[in-house]
Parts: C-alpha cells; sequence; structure tokens
C-alpha cells in the first residue's frame, strides 16, 4: 500500500475516534451558550447569538454554589484521609513481621471486588441507626472505608522499594516507628501519594452511588447528586441542563489540563498495581 | 426476625427480572472488553508504534478525556443526545436519511443505547492502560523484530501482545468486575428500569428492592450473589494476571 494512502487512513481512524469523544463535549458547551429555541432549530452548529444566561440561571437554580463547596470539601478530606491511613497501614504491612500480615493485607485489598451496592446496604442501615444519613459527616466516613483497599495496595508495593538499610540505620539511632514513619518512609513515598491522591480524589469526586442513598437535602448535595435533581425540575429546558453539564464537568477538567502528565500516570500506576 | 432457609435464593432465581438484569452485566461485560479493551488495544497501538503521525498529545487527550466526567452528568448529557424528538443524535439522522430511533424508549436496544455511553466514557481509560503498558517495553525489542522484517500487525500479534499479556489480563479483570457492579448509567438513563425492565442490571434492581421496596431479605441474598459472582471473576483473572 501506498505510504500516503496508509497514512491518511490512520488519520481517518483516529479523527474519527477523537470526534466521537469530543461531540458530545462540543454539544453541551454550543448548546449552553445558545438562546432556548436555537437548540432544536441549529442543533449542530456554533450559536448565532451568544448568550450567557443559562449559565447564570443553571448556576443559582441547581444549587451549584453549594454542590461544589460540598463537593470539594470531601473530595479534599478523603484523600487526604485517604493518603495517611493507607500509608499508615501500609508501613507495618510491609516493614513489621507478624502473624497472619499477609492474610490482613489481602483482606484489605480484596474489599476492591466488593460491589460498593452491597456495602452500602448494612452500611446505611448501620449509619441510619446513629443519625449519620444526610450528614457530610456521615458520607465522608463511607467514602474513607470505600476508597483504601487499592491505596494500600499502591502504598505497600511503593514502600517496599524503599531500602531498608533507611530505617535500620534509624532505628540504631533509636529512633521510634513512629518517628521513622514520618521522617523517612512518609516524606519518600511521594509518588505513591500522588497516585493515591489521584486515584482517592477522582473516586470521591464522580461517585453518584452513595451520594444517591445518603444525601437528602439540598443543603448536603455533591455535584453528581445536584445535577440529578436539577435535571428532574428542569429536564425541559436543555440549554440549563448543557449548562448544568458544564459546570459539573469543569472544576476536574481544569485541574486534568494544568496535571494532565500527573494524573495519568498516577492512575495508571494505581491501576497497574491493582 | 424469622429464618427462612433458602426462600430468599429461590426468589431470586425464580424472578425474571433478575434473569434480565444478569445478562445485561454480561452484555456490558463483552462490550467492555470487546469493545473498550480491544479499540483500547489498537489506538494505543498506532499512536505508539506511527512515528509520523502529528498531533499525538492532541489524540490522547481527547481518547481519554470523557473518563474523568461525573458519570451522572454524563448520564443526563446523552439522554438529551438521544432524545427521540429533536435530539441532536436523531438530527443528524434524518439530515442523512436515516429514520428517527427511540434509543431509550425502544426496549429491544435501550440496553445497548447504554452501553455505547458506558464504553464512550472508559474506552480511553483502556487506551491509556494499553499506551503505558507498550511504552514499558524496551525499544530494543520492537527494532530487532522490525529488523527482522516483521510486519505492524505481526509485531503487534507475535511480540507486543505476548510480552504485554499480564497488563491485559488487569484491564480484563478490571473491566469485567466493574462491568458486574456497575451502577450509575443505567440508574439514570432507564429511569424505572428501562421499557419492561430491559435494561435492569444487578445493582439497579438490587438498589430498588432495598430502597425502594424494602424487601431486604430478598436484596441481602441478591448482593450475597452479586458479590460472590464478582470475587470469583475478579480472583480468577488476577490468577491469570499473576501467571502471565
Amino acid at each position: 500500500m501506498n505510504a500516503r494512502i496508509r497514512l491518511l487512513i490512520i488519520y481517518l481512524i483516529l479523527i474519527m475516534f477523537a470526534t466521537w469523544f469530543i461531540f458530545p463535549l462540543y454539544w453541551a458547551i454550543t448548546a449552553a451558550l445558545k438562546e432556548s429555541g436555537e437548540i432544536f432549530t441549529n442543533p449542530w452548529g456554533l450559536p448565532s447569538n451568544l448568550t450567557l444566561r443559562n449559565f447564570i440561571d443553571a448556576w443559582v437554580l441547581g444549587g451549584f454554589s453549594t454542590a461544589y463547596i460540598n463537593s470539594i470539601i470531601l473530595t479534599l478530606s478523603t484523600t487526604v484521609v485517604v493518603i495517611i491511613l493507607s500509608a499508615m497501614v501500609a508501613y507495618p504491612l510491609s516493614r513489621f513481621t507478624f502473624r497472619l500480615r499477609n492474610a490482613l493485607f489481602y483482606f484489605i485489598v480484596s474489599g476492591y471486588m466488593i460491589p460498593p451496592i452491597a456495602i452500602l446496604i448494612p452500611l446505611y442501615f448501620m449509619l441510619k441507626s446513629i443519625n449519620l444519613i444526610d450528614t457530610l459527616f456521615g458520607i465522608f466516613l463511607a467514602y474513607i472505608g470505600l476508597n483504601l483497599p487499592i491505596p494500600v495496595f499502591i502504598m505497600r508495593s511503593y514502600i517496599s522499594t524503599i531500602p531498608r538499610e533507611l530505617d535500620e540505620s534509624a532505628v540504631i539511632d533509636g529512633a521510634s516507628p513512629w518517628y521513622i514513619f514520618w521522617r523517612i518512609i512518609f516524606p519518600l513515598s511521594k509518588p505513591a501519594i500522588a497516585a493515591v491522591g489521584i486515584w482517592t480524589a477522582l473516586m470521591t469526586w464522580q461517585d453518584f452511588l452513595y451520594a444517591l442513598t445518603m444525601l437528602l437535602s439540598p443543603k448536603n448535595f455533591t455535584i453528581p447528586r445536584a445535577i440529578l435533581n436539577f435535571y428532574g425540575v428542569y429536564f425541559n429546558a436543555w440549554g440549563y441542563i448543557a449548562a448544568g453539564f458544564v459546570f459539573a464537568i469543569l472544576p476536574m477538567q481544569i485541574v486534568f489540563l494544568l496535571f494532565q502528565r500527573q494524573f495519568i500516570r498516577g492512575l495508571t500506576a494505581g491501576a497497574m498495581k491493582a | 426476625m424469622t429464618f427462612v432457609g433458602i426462600q430468599n435464593w429461590i426468589n431470586i432465581f425464580s424472578d425474571k427480572v433478575f434473569w434480565i438484569s444478569f445478562r445485561n452485566n454480561i452484555y456490558l461485560a463483552i462490550a467492555s472488553v470487546g469493545f473498550e479493551i480491544t479499540v483500547g488495544l489498537l489506538l494505543a497501538y498506532i499512536i505508539f508504534i506511527e512515528a509520523g503521525i502529528k498531533g499525538k498529545t492532541f489524540f490522547r487527550t481527547a481518547f481519554f478525556n470523557p473518563m474523568i466526567f461525573i458519570p451522572a452528568a454524563v448520564a443526563l448529557l446523552w439522554k438529551l443526545i438521544y432524545f427521540p424528538v429533536g435530539g441532536p443524535l436523531n438530527e443528524i439522522l434524518s439530515s442523512l436519511g436515516i429514520q428517527p430511533v427511540d434509543w431509550l424508549g425502544d426496549p429491544s436496544i435501550t440496553v445497548w443505547s447504554i452501553i455505547l455511553v458506558v464504553v464512550w466514557q472508559w474506552t480511553g481509560w483502556y487506551f491509556i492502560l494499553s499506551l503505558t503498558g507498550m511504552s514499558a517495553i524496551p525499544t530494543e525489542i520492537i527494532e530487532s523484530a522490525i529488523i527482522d522484517g516483521a510486519s505492524r500487525w505481526r509485531l503487534l500479534t507475535n511480540v507486543i501482545i505476548p510480552i504485554m499479556k499480564s497488563n491485559l489480563f488487569l484491564q480484563i479483570t478490571l473491566a469485567t468486575t466493574g462491568s458486574l457492579m456497575y451502577f450509575d448509567l443505567f440508574w439514570i438513563m432507564a429511569e424505572a428500569g428501562g421499557p419492561g425492565h430491559s435494561a435492569e442490571v444487578l445493582s439497579t434492581w438490587l438498589y430498588k428492592q432495598t430502597f425502594m421496596w424494602s424487601n431486604v431479605g430478598y436484596s441481602q441474598a441478591m448482593a450475597a450473589f452479586l458479590t460472590i459472582v464478582t470475587f470469583l471473576v475478579g480472583y480468577y483473572w488476577i490468577r491469570q494476571v499473576a501467571r502471565a
């Protein structure tokens, strides 16, 4: 086959897939910028009259300021706690020798194979009995447990690669395990911390199932929950829904475009270790 | 509480919707392995092997991007795109002279319309996993195969795939267990499980049994079933990863 035709076909394939992946986003952005009638008369073209009406209305009617704050608080707090806890669990699992060490490790990590919905049902009734349903603190506790298995795996794999001589020489100098963990192991685990952080943040940010079940009043809604509620009321106003979609994806999109390399490396590291 | 023996299990196995749901999970798993992983691998190979391609960074970003979207938001966006009257997808089809399709209302295709969106969101993830795996292969191996006169296709099937075996088994582990647990898009896009429960999956059916109808005995038996199946499938493929 002629080399130029070959290259042309390859470009066509790549562009076809890229179009498929990007077009819905293009449609959402342009629809959000159109006046209400134009979405139907001109479904795929650029807007003829730009309007920010949809964005302004959707932000208020969809309760996005509350949802943004809740999602950001929950994602950040869950991520920080999961990073610290997973490192603290992984450290003895990779360094100390004790009975049932491996069994304990596999027990924790196999939590990943339990469907979130199977955990949700008993957890829901448990949290309900201590009045933590419809509170951000309750779902925060659930997210920590739900997200811990993969981070423990990533952390343990990484800590096992840190040379033992480092902590052994500290032991000779009389350092306690607590000191060694915070002063040596944790600071040296930066790549694993980044991977765990990105993994946990994305999982928490995207969660719908737990938010649907545990968050009942709009003041507690996270973004996925808020946008579903918004759709339930304004499903006929496509400009609003399109603007709501843009709001829903915007924060993570910005983070992704700014830190693309670290983002992809962190996630693939997470999966490869899993 | 009364002990009911295996009555809950008899109930789920004699429930028609349970089997429809399970079948839909299997459809999703087949689509995930057959499309997401396969297409992801081929796209990754093109980006990896074709030195003359410009804009690789753009393609990589474009393919990967849907995966960072919140699935609930994706579901709502696609509900508009699929809208039967005046929806953008049917508008395109009608401008090409194709009859409009009731994507989310026709029981024979609803589940596939939803699976198409799942595939849309996650193919980029498997693309990136394959690309990462390929990039870790030492260049000497690739170069010596090319010097030996291997065609690009033979290079993929005889050299790269065998080396990437554990990576690919890992992708299959993620795709099959993920497909069994999947909830978000089916819950939102198929309100009430789609026409005649045709687009129910185990998670959505389980959710309704628990939180709408309080059939906790039934739903706990189903949760146990789902957990066991996911565990067995995950365990099987993880063993393959370790062996490869």
